[in-house]
């Protein structure tokens, strides 16, 4: 019933800079979508126009089967919900929540069994006649979430709305947001620069840069096959590392070389690669610092992806360590179990799980195709 | 005995010299209007009420003074009947249309007001970033809830839609958000109530905090997109004049472009106010200046230049996060730069160079900045 659907829409601020350029994405009806990206990557621009409080410069937006783009805000049947969304100081809980109806008419008993259902889902009926004052922060927001609830909306917008909590209730929230999603079963777009939040909470996350879509997929894929670099580097921490080098042919196999490394690439990979094009150019291979292995079973298993490099810098994080090292000039983080006792200084054999590596076209930045890819 | 005229009369007898008193009706008055003068006896005297009149004993008290004097104290008696907010209310609108002129009859003013809670005054501007919002938001049918929303989170500050005239061309909302309600808001909005106030830009970033709040709701209780000025500070009725002027420069500053907040209070662009008092003349003696090391003037500052500019000056002049926050390799910036030195002899990397530049910017990007 409340797909939302954006073709090819465009949000120009001025001549010269396009804020949101060429967008095109179909949101299915019970949709958690989650939109994420640096600062300035046009994220709320987005979802302010798909509330109608921006402007559409061009393309088409849909809720439901309706084309909403001169349709009025409070006619498209959204509800908002921002980052710093506040509470009505002097009115309760009960008040708070029926507040929005009362202001478009909505007779007394139909407020009041939305704002019992509402309360029920939140698991807040017993905080109805407190005032905000007497709320712990996790229950004012479950309050804000029931402001926008209690209009039964085709589709829910929010806007960072944890970002002003402090970080335990964050992680908290997010997971009351989830099941809110699955109670209420409607379409959710949640805006977010967080990466962690958008992979722990979207179905679909729509990784944006610079007004761009770069990748929409399940948080999975997009951990496994980045689209490009900007992506690979953005989801994911630590951040995936990236090796500059070069591809040479020897033999019939394919090797990514750079000063100090020679790593034998998987057969599994070469149809793509050549089709790319992209032997004897400079590339850039990605792997993620928990897919490099320093355990002899690995080092054993992959002798031809091993690389030498120098400790300098040894982070303990608890369970894990977060090993800087030094691999002919480049840096490369790995993340590797607590129990070896690696000391900055010295010297370590790394091996890279070859399923996992990423191959980046250098001059374009884009993935070279995982076989898996299909 | 009301004694609404107590101020009017002292502040008029004072300033002008003239001696007035007030007494009770004679017999002979009991057919002069309220609010009329009449002469008699070799006095002047205007009916004030049932019982009293005001009687001056100057019988050459000019036509005007009398006309000026009967329209302050009508005023004053009015005001004596109005809530403060209403009175607000007309003091604005009143100051917004009059525009730059001063009425010589307002004299004694400031003493016919009711007391007025200290606080700030707040416009509401209708408005979307790109200035394009989605049909039917700014409809009028959308305003009469503003008023609610604005009253839930401070009771009573909601003074009204006004127009301001030549100022700015549409209808804008009018909030005197006081100290009080603002103390009671942010403490029950906000989790942990930062500590009390102690400085005066202290208060006003936690009026900034309020206004942000209401323009939040706006959004998302009635769709109301809306961007907000804070004026300067209200202590007592005698600040309203200041704080109406603040409130337009302050939105003058607000509407060059390289402003993109939401909330923009009085005073938080020094700069951009001391130059918006510069005459027309300084600021074109300023461009010329400026273009005397140009190869061929004019210099245009739109585009590719502008936005080099403003992100090299949004970076403290740092290169390499000008470049981040462009979303330009180092190099490409660099030759954008070293194009602009080309083009119009300064090197933005440079803080005087960069300054020169944004401020030929700002003078030409104010609205109506070439006049006067
Ligand atoms: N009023 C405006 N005028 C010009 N550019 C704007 C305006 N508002 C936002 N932008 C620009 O649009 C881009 C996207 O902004 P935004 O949607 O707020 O990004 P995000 O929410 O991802 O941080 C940014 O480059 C921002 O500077
Ligand atoms: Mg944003």
């Amino acid at each position: 019933m409340a797909r939302v659907k954006l073709e090819h829409v465009w949000k120009k601020y001025t001549n010269e800079v396009a804020a949101v350029k060429d967008f095109n994405l179909d949101i299915q009806d019970k949709e958690f979508v989650v939109f994420v990206g640096p600062s300035g990557c046009g994220k709320t621009t987005t979802l302010r126009m798909i509330a109608g409080l921006e402007d559409i410069s061009s393309g088409d937006l849909y809720i439901g089967e309706r084309r909403v783009n001169d349709v009025a805000p409070k006619d498209r049947d959204i509800a908002m919900v921002f980052q710093n969304y506040a509470l009505y100081p002097h009115m309760s809980v009960y008040q708070n929540m029926a507040f929005a109806l009362k202001l478009r008419k909505t007779p007394k008993d139909e407020i009041d069994k939305r704002v019992r259902e509402a309360a029920r889902i939140l698991d807040i009926s017993h905080l109805l006649d407190r005032k905000p004052k007497a709320l712990s922060g996790g229950q004012r927001q479950r309050v804000a979430l029931g402001r926008a609830i209690v209009r039964e909306p085709q589709v829910f917008l929010m806007d960072e709305p944890l970002s002003n909590l402090d970080a335990k209730l964050r992680v908290q929230m997010r997971a009351e947001i989830r099941k809110l999603h699955q109670s209420i079963q409607t379409t959710f777009i949640y805006v977010t620069h967080d990466q962690t939040e958008a992979m722990t909470m979207g179905d679909r996350i729509v990784v944006m840069r610079d007004g761009v879509i770069q990748q929409a997929d399940t948080p999975q894929r997009v951990y496994s096959h980045p689209v490009n670099m900007f992506v690979a580097g953005f989801i994911g921490s630590p951040a995936m590392n990236f090796l500059r080098g070069e591809l040479a042919e020897e033999g019939g196999a394919l090797y990514f070389r750079a000063p100090e490394i020679n790593i034998r690439l998987p057969e599994g990979r070469y149809e793509a690669i050549r089709a790319a094009n992209v032997i004897g150019k400079p590339v850039v291979l990605g792997i993620r610092p928990e897919d490099l292995h320093n355990d002899e079973v690995f080092l054993q298993t992959y002798p031809e992806a091993t690389l030498q490099t120098h400790v300098e810098v040894v982070e303990h994080m608890g369970s894990e360590l977060y090993l800087h090292v030094n691999v002919g000039g480049q840096t490369v983080v790995a993340r590797v179990n607590a129990r070896f006792d690696v000391r900055p200084g010295t010297n370590l054999s790394l091996a890279l799980d070859l399923n996992k590596i990423h191959v980046f076209d250098a001059e374009t930045e884009a993935a070279i195709p995982h076989p898996t890819q299909g | 005995m009301s004694d609404w005229w107590n101020g009017v009369i002292a502040h008029w007898g004072a300033a002008l010299h003239i001696p007035l008193a007030v007494e009770r009706l004679s017999p002979n008055d009991a057919d002069l209007p309220v609010g009329e003068w009449r002469f008699e006896g070799g006095t002047w005297r205007l009916r004030l009420d049932a019982e009293y009149c005001v009687v001056c004993s100057r019988s050459d008290l000019s036509d005007a003074t009398r006309a000026a004097l009967r329209w302050t104290l009508d005023m004053a008696r009015r005001s004596s009947r109005q809530s403060w907010q209403s009175w607000l209310r007309e003091r604005v609108q009143l100051r917004l249309q009059d525009g730059d002129g001063k009425r010589g009859v307002e004299i004694g003013f400031s003493d016919v007001t009711p007391s007025l809670p200290a606080g700030y005054l707040v416009w509401l501007h209708p408005w979307s970033p790109s200035g394009q919002a989605a049909s039917g938001t700014h409809h009028p049918a959308g305003r009469p809830s503003v008023a609610d929303v604005a009253n839930a989170l401070a009771a009573g500050s909601w003074l009204g839609w006004l127009d301001p005239g030549r100022t700015v061309p549409y209808t804008t909302g009018l909030v005197y958000c006081t100290l009080n309600a603002l103390d009671t808001a942010l403490d029950d909005m906000l989790p942990d109530g930062e500590p009390d106030t102690v400085s005066a830009f202290r208060e006003l970033q936690r009026v900034k905090q309020w206004v942000s709040a209401l323009l939040v709701q706006l959004e998302a209780d009635l769709y109301f997109p809306a961007r907000a000025v804070v004026g300067a500070s209200i202590r007592h009725a005698g600040d309203v004049e200041w704080a109406i002027q603040s409130l337009r420069d302050t939105w003058r500053v607000a509407s060059m472009p390289h402003h993109a907040e939401r909330v923009l209070g009085w005073g938080e662009a020094a700069v951009e106010h001391l130059l918006l008092a510069l005459s027309g003349h300084s600021r074109s003696q300023f461009r010329k200046m400026v273009e005397l090391r140009t190869m061929e003037p004019p210099v245009e500052l739109s585009g590719e230049l502008l936005e080099t500019l403003l992100g090299v000056i949004r970076a403290d002049l740092n290169v390499s996060e000008a470049a981040r926050l462009l979303y330009l390799h180092r190099n490409t910036l660099l030759n954008r730069i070293e194009r602009i030195r080309q083009h119009t002899g300064y090197d933005i990397r440079h803080f005087a160079d960069a300054l020169a530049l944004w401020l030929l910017y700002v003078l030409e990007s104010v609205p109506g900045a070439s006049d006067a």
